[in-house]
C-alpha cells in the first residue's frame, strides 16, 4: 500500500503543486484547504507524514500541530510545515516545541520537498523492519 | 522660576558732582599752613611794646612810653590788616571749594589769593583733581560689574527660557541625585511641582528607578564629560511611553562635575513607527511569497520535466505562472501608488468639484465590470450641488475602488446602490452592495494594509491594499472620513463623508 501523506495550504496552487509532484513519488496524497479540514480528517485517520502551511484561515499550522502532537494515535506522525513567514518563526523553537521534523520556506523547491519526503519515510519504513 | 527685572537705575547712589567732600586728613601737605610774617611780627611789635611801655611808665620815662603806646598802635594796625586780608583769603576760598564742588575746574588765577593761600588751593585743587579720578575709576569697576553681573542674569534666563521651551522634559541634579531644577515637560512627565520637590532625591521623586540609575552611573564615573544614554519606559497617564534618556554631567573649566543634566525624549511614536515598518516589511514579504512560490514550484516541475508527454498539464502549469506573475505585480503596483501617495511624491490638486459628477464617472468607467457579473448598479444621487474641495485623481480612485470591491464580493445577479446625500451638514456618499458581507471580527481590521477577510478571500484576488489607500485618501488627504455597516450574507455598505463646500 501506497504511504500517505496530509498536506495542508490554503493557497490552492501550492497545494495543487505539492499534491502533483509527490504523486510522481508514487505517494498517495490528502489535500485539507485550512487546518480545520486538516484535523477534521485526522480525527479518523493517520496518515504517514504531514505537511502543513502556517498561516491558514479558522486554524493554523500550530492547530495542527497541537491536535496531532496531543493524540498518541497521532504523535509520532512527522510533520513538515512549509510557511512564507521567514520573520517570525524561528526553525529551532518550532523543531523544539512541535517536534517538527522539517520547516521549508516558500517559494520551496518541490524536488527538494519529494527528496526529504522520500528519505524520512524510507527511514521509518526501515525502522520496524529492524525491530524484527 | 524666579524673575529679578534689570533695573535701570543710576550706577551709583550720589552723583559725582555731589561727592562727599575730601576728608581735610586726606589732603596733601602743607597741612598746616605757616603763620604768616607779618602776624609774627605784629606779635614780636606788640610785645616789644608792652615791655617798653611798663619800663617807661615806672621809670618815668616818659619819652620810652610814648614810643612804646606808638609802637602798639603800630602792631595793632599790622594785626588789623593781617585779620583782613585772611578773612579775605577764606572767602576767596570758600568760593573756590564751592566753584570746585559744582562740578567746574575752577583755574586759580580766577581768585584773588596771597601767595600762601594760593598754595593752599592749589593743594585742595589737587586732591581733589586726585579724588575725581579715584571717583571715575571706582564707577568704571562698578559699571563693569553692573554689566556682567545683567549679561549673567540674562545668559540664565535665556537659557532658563530655552530649557523651559523644550519638547523634551529634563531635569538637572547635582552629584548627590537630588533635584535642582526640572522644565515644565518634566514636571509634567514625572507629576511633580519642581518646587515642591527641589533638594529631594530623584530616586524619591521619580517612580521610575531606571532614571535614577542613569543619573548614578554618570556620578559614580568621575570627572569627565561622557554621557550615556538609555531607552526606558515611563508610565505617564496610566500609559507607558518609550523614553530616550541622554545624561551627561556638567562640569566647570577644571572637569569638576557641577551637575548632572538627563534629557529625556519622548521616542513612543519612533518605536511605533519602527514597529510598523517591521511589520509592513513581514506583510510585504509574505505576499510576494506566496504567488513566488507558485511560480517557482511550477517553473521546476516543468523543468525536470514532471509534466512531459501532458500537453494539458503543461498548458496549465504555464498559465498558473503567468496568473502568479500578475499578481505579484498588481501587488507592487499598488504597493507603489500608496507609497507614492503616502509619502507625498504624488501631489495633491484640490479644487472644488461635484461630488455627483464624480460617483457617475465612476459609475460608469466600472459598469463593463458590473455587466460581465450581471450586476446592476444604480445611483441615487442627491438633487442638490454637493461641491467638495478634492483631487479629482484620487477621490474618483476612491469611488472606483469601494465599487469594484463591490462587484468582487457580490454573487451574479446581485446589485449595487450609489448614493450621494448631505448628511449632518458633511457631503457623503454611499456604496452599497448585496455580497457577501463581511464577519464583525474582521472589522477592526478591514483598512489595514494587506489585510484580507479570510472567509471572501478566496472570491477575488487582491492585494489587502485597496482599502487601506482608499482610507489614506479620505481621511488623510480629504479630512473625510469612512465608515462601513454590513452584515454577512446580506451585503456592505461603505460611507464616505467629505468636508461640505458651500456655494457662494
Amino acid at each position: 500500500m501506497n504511504q500517505r501523506i496530509l498536506v495542508c495550504d490554503d493557497e490552492a496552487h501550492i497545494l495543487h503543486a505539492v499534491t502533483f509532484k509527490l504523486s510522481t513519488g508514487g505517494f498517495e496524497i490528502v489535500q485539507a484547504n485550512d487546518g480545520r479540514e486538516a484535523i477534521a480528517w485526522l480525527e479518523s485517520h493517520t496518515p504517514d507524514l504531514i505537511i502543513t502551511d502556517y498561516q491558514m484561515p479558522l486554524a493554523d499550522g500550530f492547530d495542527v500541530c497541537r491536535f496531532v502532537r496531543g493524540r498518541p494515535k497521532t504523535a509520532d506522525i512527522p510533520i513538515i510545515m512549509l510557511t512564507a513567514k521567514a520573520l517570525e518563526l524561528s526553525e529551532e523553537s518550532l523543531k523544539e516545541q512541535w517536534k517538527i521534523e522539517a520547516v521549508l520556506m516558500k517559494p520551496f523547491s518541490p524536488r527538494g520537498l519529494l527528496d526529504m519526503v522520500k528519505k524520512l519515510l524510507s527511514t521509518r519504513v526501515a525502522e520496524p523492519a529492524l525491530t524484527i | 522660576m524666579h524673575t529679578q527685572t534689570l533695573a535701570h537705575r543710576p550706577l551709583l547712589t550720589q552723583p559725582l558732582d555731589r561727592a562727599p567732600k575730601p576728608d581735610a586728613n586726606s589732603l596733601a601737605t602743607p597741612a598746616e599752613p605757616s603763620i604768616p610774617g607779618l602776624a609774627r611780627i605784629g606779635a614780636i611789635l606788640a610785645a616789644a611794646t608792652a615791655l617798653l611801655f611798663c619800663v617807661g611808665f615806672f621809670a618815668g620815662w616818659i619819652g620810652l612810653a610814648v614810643f612804646g603806646i606808638f609802637l602798639a598802635i603800630a602792631a595793632g594796625s599790622m594785626l588789623l590788616f593781617q585779620n583782613i586780608q585772611t578773612s579775605r583769603n577764606l572767602l576767596e576760598l570758600q568760593r573756590f571749594v564751592s566753584s570746585m564742588n559744582q562740578g567746574g575746574n575752577p583755574g586759580i588765577t580766577a581768585f584773588t589769593f596771597t601767595r600762601t593761600w594760593k598754595t593752599i588751593a592749589e593743594t585742595i585743587l589737587n586732591s581733589h583733581g586726585l579724588l575725581l579720578q579715584q571717583l571715575r575709576e571706582r564707577q568704571s569697576v562698578a559699571q563693569k560689574l553692573e554689566l556682567s553681573q545683567s549679561l549673567v542674569q540674562a545668559a540664565q534666563r535665556r537659557a532658563e527660557a530655552i530649557v523651559d521651551c523644550l519638547s523634551d522634559a529634563v531635569v538637572v541634579t547635582n552629584m548627590f541625585g537630588e533635584l535642582l531644577l526640572a522644565n515644565p515637560e518634566a514636571e509634567r512627565l514625572f507629576g511633580f511641582q519642581l518646587e515642591q520637590v527641589r533638594g529631594k532625591s530623584v530616586r524619591q521623586v521619580v517612580a521610575t528607578s531606571a532614571m535614577a540609575n542613569l543619573i548614578e552611573q554618570v556620578a559614580h564615573r568621575g570627572s569627565g564629560t561622557q554621557r550615556h544614554t538609555e531607552e526606558l519606559t515611563i508610565t505617564s497617564d496610566g500609559k507607558p511611553r518609550w523614553y530616550k534618556a541622554t545624561a551627561g554631567a556638567v562640569v566647570d573649566s577644571t572637569t569638576e562635575h557641577l551637575g548632572i543634566v538627563t534629557v529625556l525624549r519622548d521616542i513612543t511614536s519612533e518605536k511605533a513607527a519602527q514597529a510598523r515598518s517591521a511589520e509592513f516589511v513581514s506583510a510585504v514579504s509574505h505576499e510576494i511569497k506566496t504567488p513566488l512560490a507558485s511560480v517557482k514550484a511550477y517553473a521546476e516541475m516543468l523543468a525536470d520535466g514532471d509534466a512531459d508527454g501532458d500537453p494539458e498539464t503543461q498548458q496549465k502549469f504555464l498559465n498558473i505562472i503567468e496568473v502568479q506573475t500578475d499578481r505579484m505585480t498588481r501587488l507592487l503596483e499598488s504597493m507603489l501608488d500608496i507609497a507614492r501617495i503616502e509619502s507625498g511624491v504624488v501631489r495633491v490638486e484640490k479644487k472644488v468639484i461635484s461630488l455627483n459628477e464624480l460617483i457617475e464617472g465612476g459609475a460608469k468607467l466600472m459598469a463593463p465590470a458590473a455587466t460581465d457579473k450581471n450586476i446592476s448598479i444604480e445611483t441615487r444621487l442627491s438633487s442638490l450641488y454637493l461641491g467638495v474641495s478634492a483631487d479629482s485623481d484620487m477621490l474618483s480612485r476612491v469611488v472606483m475602488n469601494l465599487v469594484s470591491n463591490a462587484i468582487k464580493y457580490t454573487d451574479r445577479g446581485g446589485r449595487i446602490t450609489l448614493r450621494s446625500q448631505i448628511l449632518d451638514d458633511q457631503a457623503a456618499f454611499e456604496v452599497e452592495d448585496t455580497g457577501h458581507g463581511i464577519p464583525v471580527d474582521a472589522m477592526p481590521k478591514l483598512f489595514q494594509k494587506f489585510y484580507r477577510v479570510k472567509e471572501n478571500s478566496n472570491l477575488a484576488p487582491g492585494t489587502g491594499l485597496g482599502l487601506s489607500l482608499v482610507k489614506h485618501i479620505v481621511e488623510e488627504v480629504h479630512g473625510g472620513k469612512i465608515e462601513v455597516q454590513s452584515e454577512t450574507g446580506k451585503g456592505s455598505i461603505f460611507r464616505v463623508r467629505l468636508p461640505l463646500e458651500r456655494l457662494n
